[in-house]
């Protein structure tokens, strides 16, 4: 009995270390697409905007790091990043000169709202158990 | 320690008064140009869309260059399109001569429009500058998947 005991501790003890690695991922990989989209609406130099894109793309518009449940973020992501290439190809929006801008608030609107959720699941679970 | 005091003259304190005035007066009428300059920044409403995309019914969009391949299946080569207010267009298609009137409308989303054309089809609307040139630029409407691939036409205004 006791042997089982302790298995089914290390067993609960391994899973929720696990659960919390993955939300900490989570909510370290929405925080650095907020702060990286934030750093590209304040750029100024076309070379640093390329630059910022570069990394926009390889680190989370390719590779899928946002998962395809958050529908969200992923087309928040998308518009971004559309705005970001008419910017870089030197396009200007008659009517709205700011929709990059805007776009990349919608963004990390979405992304603090995802850090938002993921901070407050496990309390909630704590309250429900 | 001897604290040293300064007297100011009548005068002096005439010229702070006014200072302060025109100092807060300068904070409010900044205040109202920021929330006046924000407003018209954040106020596209589907009336600004149609001046441009209508411009006084005598404006003709037509079709310059697309950005990915295509057969240019939906939006015909070459094809020139005259935006009336009635909300119906007539599109002339260059290669084969003909004119049709199809309708129009224009559906204004938070973040962008949509322009319904006839049978056509429905595109993200957008009256972009680039080179001292104006386009129109009409689009698929940008959807989560990355697989649907997103074709941009874009048209140069020619007067009639």
């Amino acid at each position: 009995m006791g042997m089982i005991a302790i298995s089914m501790c290390i067993a609960w003890f391994i899973s929720e270390r696990k659960f919390r690695l993955s939300e900490m991922n989570k909510r370290s990989t929405y925080s650095r697409l907020s702060n990286l989209t934030e750093r590209i609406i304040g750029a100024y130099g076309t070379d640093s905007l390329a630059n910022w894109d570069s990394a926009f793309s390889h680190e989370f518009y390719d590779v899928g790091t946002i998962p395809p449940e958050d529908s969200s973020t992923l087309l928040a992501m998308r518009r971004f990043k559309f705005e970001l290439h008419d910017k870089l190809d030197g396009m200007i929006n008659i009517l709205d000169s700011a929709k990059l801008s805007e776009a990349g608030q919608d963004l990390i609107f979405a992304c603090q709202l995802q850090i938002f959720r993921i901070s407050k699941a496990p309390k909630e679970i704590a309250e429900n158990n | 320690m001897q604290i040293k005091m300064k007297y100011y003259s009548k005068k002096d304190m005439q010229l702070f008064k006014w200072k302060s005035y025109f100092n807060s007066s300068l904070k409010i009428i900044s205040c109202i140009l920021f929330i006046s300059f924000t407003l018209i920044a954040h106020s596209q409403t589907s009336k600004d869309y149609i001046k441009l995309l209508t411009a006084e019914r005598e404006q003709l969009w037509r079709l310059d260059s697309i950005t990915l391949n295509s057969n240019y299946a939906e939006l015909k080569k070459e094809m020139v399109v005259l935006f009336k207010l009635n909300n119906k267009a007539i599109v002339f298609d260059g290669a084969s001569q003909k004119k049709d009137t199809i309708s129009w409308y224009l559906t204004k989303k938070e973040r962008y429009a949509i322009l319904s054309l006839g049978e056509i089809g429905q595109y993200e609307i957008d009256f972009l500058r680039k080179n001292n040139l104006r386009y129109m630029r009409l689009r698929n409407e940008i959807t989560i998947q990355k697989n649907i691939n997103i074709t941009e036409y874009f048209f140069t205004p020619s007067k009639l």
